[in-house]
């Protein structure tokens, strides 16, 4: 599938697909190791996340290479996980409480002040902040999260679901006078 | 930019930030391995290589496919009796330093052709689908199977036929036109022990992949109805 992923990623795409790659791979090593503390894991940990981020890259090529580096951490944070968990056999990344479907519907930027939902973000577990960022603001589809962080569609919906009652809660106190 | 997205931007530093003060002290002399630099090696020179300027005049109305795979482990399928009209209309087209095989009735913009019977195939004993890496749309349909040991992998595609185009990397691959058992024809592109089989019938164009025998991948291909 490699060669799929490549015709995905336009000519002028390319510096800054390698550029993130050539600058900052050992960080992203490191980000790896400090949670699995395993070298090939954490080289696994890596190359999963440039792979996917070849593989979608062409839903987020408009992006500038800051808004690119924060997705790649955010994919490599995600798949570090996913591989610890595989490791460990349980989840750490996640927890498990019964789920209220909620609607789906996220337009409390419309009731609350400006900064509020910046800093209600920022208080969020890493990660829900990282699921609302996949969706609100790569604008990324459910199925497009499972495909790029490869974990199932149910625990990428819990999470986005949890996130939003989270996100809610904190914003209480926040509306507008 | 929304509102919502806008004050979401302000997370971007922040990521940002916190990964590049992220201390490597104790990681200054790490190497990564040799398997690693092959790996990600690959994926780079293979970047610089292939297919993005045809990608970019192309662009918005085709669909990129090709498919590597794993295969490993015996074949045994039914043989079914395919409708299958010959592969008339394509034209492989050769560039330096790739190939594109495509339909040749190009679609009009905005001339609509759906999926409207879903092909199925018969995969060797042992694989799995995988739900999540498969795609089923308007346009084609792709499905992905693993060997449950993990090391092999099959892919295939059903398409509608003007929306396909596949590209090949032509220093490694070699193109043949066939006839199937049935006397249809096929194209069948081999890359080491990547091997190809695209076909059509009145309505899709279908692409089986896989590394493995032409005749363990032909088995496959029967299969399909």
């Amino acid at each position: 599938m490699l060669a799929v992923y490549l015709t995905l990623i336009d000519e002028e795409d390319t510096d800054v697909f390698e550029m993130i790659y050539i600058k900052y791979k050992k960080l992203f090593f490191v980000r790896s190791m400090e949670i699995l503390n395993n070298i090939q894991l954490a080289e696994d940990a890596v190359s999963e996340t440039f792979f996917s981020l070849a593989k979608n890259f062409k839903k987020v090529h408009n992006l500038n290479p800051s808004e690119i580096l924060a997705l790649a951490i955010i994919i490599n944070k995600n798949i570090t996980f996913k591989i610890y968990n595989g490791e460990k056999k349980h989840l750490d990344y996640d927890d498990h409480e019964d789920l209220t479907e909620d609607s789906g519907d996220f337009s409390l930027e419309d009731t609350v002040e400006d900064r509020a939902i910046l800093s209600a973000v920022k208080k969020l577990p890493g990660v829900y902040r990282d699921i609302i960022m996949m969706k609100y603001y790569y604008d990324l589809t459910v199925d497009d999260i499972v495909k790029m962080i490869g974990i199932p569609l149910g625990t990428v919906k819990y999470r986005l679901s949890k996130a939003r009652q989270l996100l809610r809660k904190e914003l209480k106190g926040c509306e507008r006078p | 930019m929304n509102d919502l997205k806008k004050q979401l931007s302000g997370m971007i530093s922040v990521y940002c930030d916190e990964f590049k003060s992220t201390d490597i002290s104790g990681y200054e002399d790490f190497e990564f391995s040799d398997g690693f630099d092959r790996r990600m090696n690959r994926l780079l020179k293979s970047r610089k290589k292939v297919y993005y300027p045809l990608i970019k005049t192309t662009g918005r109305k085709i669909a990129s496919l090709i498919a590597a795979a794993l295969l490993m482990g015996a074949v045994t399928v039914a043989a079914y009796e395919p409708a299958r009209n010959a592969v008339r209309d394509f034209i492989i087209n050769i560039f330096s330093d790739h190939s594109v095989v495509l339909y040749a009735e190009a679609a009009e913009d905005g001339q609509a052709a759906k999926i409207m019977h879903e092909y199925s195939l018969t995969v060797p004993e042992g694989y799995v689908f995988d739900e999540n890496e498969s795609e089923i749309t308007e346009h084609y349909i792709y499905k992905k199977y693993y060997s449950q040991d993990g090391t092999g992998v099959l892919t295939f595609y059903q398409i509608i036929e003007n929306s396909y185009k596949g590209y090949f990397d032509n220093e490694y691959t070699v193109f043949e036109r066939k006839k199937d058992k049935n006397g249809e024809e096929i194209i069948v592109s081999k890359a080491d022990d990547y091997i190809c089989v695209i076909w059509q019938d009145d309505q899709y164009v279908f692409e089986l992949s896989g590394s493995m025998t032409e005749s363990e991948i032909m088995d496959i291909y029967y299969s399909v109805e």
